[in-house]
C-alpha cells in the first residue's frame, strides 16, 4: 500500500489553498479526499505527479464549493427562524422605547422579552435534541434553560411590577441578570468546545475571540450580581458599570455586523440579551418616551402645628425588609395643611413611612418620639390623605 | 451507470445502511465501498456525498470524530443511537417500496 508522505500531502494542501475555499469547513476532508484519490492510483502503479495530475484534471474544484454551498445552505436554514426573532425582539425592544402611543411601549417591550426568551428556549431544545453528538450539549442545554427561565419570569415580575403594583422585592432585576450569567457561561463553555476542536487557523482564531467575547460578558454578569448584595456600598458607581456595558455590548455589535458574524447565532444572542436585559435597569430608559413611568400622587394632610410653619415638610420611609436605610423625601404644600409630592409608580411601592418633620434631618426623630404614629403602609396608587393627629 | 436522481434520492439511505454494518467509517471509504459494492455503477462526487453526511450528524443521526491518520486530518462518522433506529426503520420502509416497485415493474 502506498502512502503519502508529509511533504506530498503538503503540497496537495499548498495547492488546492491556491485554487479552491481554503477556509471552508469542509477543507481538510476535501484535502483528505484528494490525498486518498492519489493514493489509490498510485497503488494501480502511478507516480505521485502523474497520479496528481491526473486527479486534478478529473476532479473538479467546484466539488468542494458546491458541497460547501450545500452545507451551509441547510445549515443556515436551520438557524434562520432563531435569526429574524432575534432581530424582531430586538426591533421591537428600540421601537418600545421610542414610541409610546397610547402607553403601550411597555406592553411592546414585555413582547420583544417573550421573543428573546423563546430564542433561548429554542436554543435549549436545540442543545438537548443533540446531546447524543456531544455529552455536554445536556448541560448547554440545562444553561439555556436556566437563561430562558430568569429571562422570562425576571420580565414578568419587572412588567408587574411596573404596571400593576405587583410586589416583586425586586427579584425581577435579580432573575433577569442570571438569566444573562447563565447564557454567557453557555457560550464561554461552547465556543472553547469549539476552539478546542477546530483545526483551520482562521476557525481557531474566530473561536477563541468569540469564547473571549462570552468570557468577559459572563465577568460583567458575575460584576452586575455581585452588586446586588453590596448594593450600598456600589451604588454610585452602578451607572458607569451599566454604561460601559451597554457601549461594550454596542461595539461588539458593529464589530459582529462588520466582521460579517453575525451568523453566529449565539454570540448574537449574547450580545442581544444583554443589552436589552441591561438597557431596562438603567437610567436611559426614563429618558425615552417608553421609559417613562407612570406618575401617582401622594397627599398628606396634617393638623396644624405651630412648630410647622415650612412650606414643605419631609417624609422618611424604608422599603419593606430594609429599615435600617430609610430615604427622605419632601413634599410641598398644596393647600392649608395639605402635602403631596408625585412618584413614579414603581419607585416607592412597598415602602413604609415613619416619620415626617419640618426638616430632613429630623424627620426620623420626629415620629420615633411619637406614640400616635408608628407605621403606615404606603400603597400607591392609591390617593390617600392620612389625617395625622 | 445509475442514474444521478435515483442516487441522490437514495444516497442517506445506503450511508445509514452502511454505518449499520461497520462502526466508523470516513467520507473516501464510504465513496470506495459503494463503488465496489455497485461494480463501479455508483460513482459518488464529494458535492453527492459530504452534504449528506453533514445533514444526517446535522440532524442527530451521525457523530464524527476527527483524527491524524498519515499526516492529515480525517473525520470519521458513525451512527448515534438515534440514528441506528433511524437506519432500521429506514430500511424496512425501503425494503417495502422495492417490493411495491417489483410488483409495479415486474
Amino acid at each position: 500500500m502506498a502512502f503519502l508522505n508529509k511533504d506530498q500531502i503538503d503540497f496537495i494542501r499548498n495547492d488546492l489553498k491556491k485554487r479552491t475555499l481554503s477556509r471552508s469547513f469542509l477543507f481538510n476532508e476535501w484535502v483528505d479526499h484528494v490525498c486518498c484519490d492519489v493514493e489509490t492510483m498510485m497503488n494501480r502503479g502511478l507516480s505521485f505527479e502523474d497520479a496528481y495530475g491526473q486527479i486534478s484534471r478529473e476532479r473538479s474544484d467546484i466539488d468542494i464549493s458546491t458541497a460547501h454551498r450545500d452545507v451551509q445552505q441547510f445549515l443556515n436554514h436551520r438557524y434562520v427562524g432563531i435569526k429574524k426573532l432575534l432581530l424582531f425582539a430586538f426591533l421591537l425592544f428600540a421601537a418600545s422605547w421610542i414610541i409610546n402611543l397610547l402607553g403601550i411601549g411597555s406592553w411592546i417591550g414585555l413582547v420583544a422579552f417573550i421573543i428573546l426568551g423563546t430564542v433561548y428556549l429554542r436554543i435549549a431544545i436545540d442543545f438537548l435534541r443533540k446531546r447524543h453528538i456531544r455529552k455536554g450539549n445536556t448541560w448547554l442545554s440545562v444553561l439555556a434553560g436556566l437563561s430562558f427561565v430568569g429571562t422570562l419570569s425576571g420580565i414578568l415580575l419587572i412588567f408587574l411590577s411596573r404596571n400593576f403594583g405587583f410586589s416583586t422585592r425586586g427579584h425581577g432585576v435579580d432573575l433577569t441578570v442570571f438569566g444573562w450569567f447563565f447564557f454567557s457561561l453557555l457560550c464561554l463553555i461552547y465556543y472553547m468546545g469549539e476552539f478546542k476542536s477546530a483545526i483551520e487557523p482562521v476557525e481557531i482564531r474566530k473561536m477563541r475571540w468569540l469564547g473571549c467575547l462570552s468570557g468577559f460578558n459572563l465577568l460583567l454578569a458575575a460584576v452586575s450580581i455581585a452588586t446586588f448584595p453590596l448594593y450600598h456600598l456600589v451604588k454610585n458607581y452602578l451607572f458607569f458599570l451599566i454604561l460601559f456595558i451597554l457601549g461594550f455590548d454596542l461595539l461588539v455589535l458593529v464589530i459582529l455586523l462588520l466582521t460579517r458574524s453575525m451568523k453566529n447565532t449565539l454570540a448574537v444572542s449574547l450580545i442581544l440579551g444583554s443589552f436589552m436585559i441591561v438597557f431596562i435597569h438603567s437610567h436611559f430608559r426614563t429618558k425615552l418616551p417608553g421609559g417613562k413611568p407612570k406618575l401617582y400622587e401622594l397627599t398628606l394632610q396634617v393638623s396644624p402645628d405651630p412648630s410647622w410653619s415650612s412650606d414643605r415638610i419631609y417624609i422618611s420611609m424604608y422599603y419593606e425588609n430594609f429599615a435600617d436605610r430609610p430615604i427622605t423625601l419632601p413634599l410641598m404644600k398644596m393647600d392649608d395643611n395639605l402635602f403631596g409630592i408625585t412618584m413614579p409608580s414603581y419607585a416607592y411601592r412597598g415602602y413604609l413611612f415613619y416619620g415626617i418633620a419640618t426638616d430632613s434631618t429630623g424627620a426620623v426623630e420626629y415620629f420615633r418620639s411619637a406614640s400616635s404614629i408608628d407605621s403606615v403602609l404606603l400603597k400607591i396608587p392609591n390617593k390617600k390623605i392620612y389625617q395625622l393627629q | 451507470m445509475i442514474p444521478r436522481e435515483l442516487i441522490k434520492g437514495t444516497l442517506k439511505y445506503m450511508v445509514l445502511h452502511l454505518l449499520r454494518t461497520l462502526p466508523k467509517m470516513y467520507g473516501y471509504e464510504i465513496t470506495q465501498v459503494l463503488d465496489e459494492k455497485s461494480s463501479g455503477r455508483i460513482k459518488l462526487t464529494f458535492a453527492a456525498l459530504y452534504p449528506v453526511l453533514h445533514k444526517l450528524e446535522a440532524d442527530g443521526l451521525l457523530r464524527t470524530e476527527t483524527e491524524n491518520v498519515n499526516n492529515r486530518i480525517r473525520k470519521y462518522y458513525s451512527l448515534t443511537p438515534k440514528g441506528k433506529k433511524e437506519s432500521d426503520s429506514r430500511m424496512s420502509e425501503l425494503r417495502e417500496y422495492i417490493d411495491l416497485m417489483k410488483n409495479l415493474f415486474y
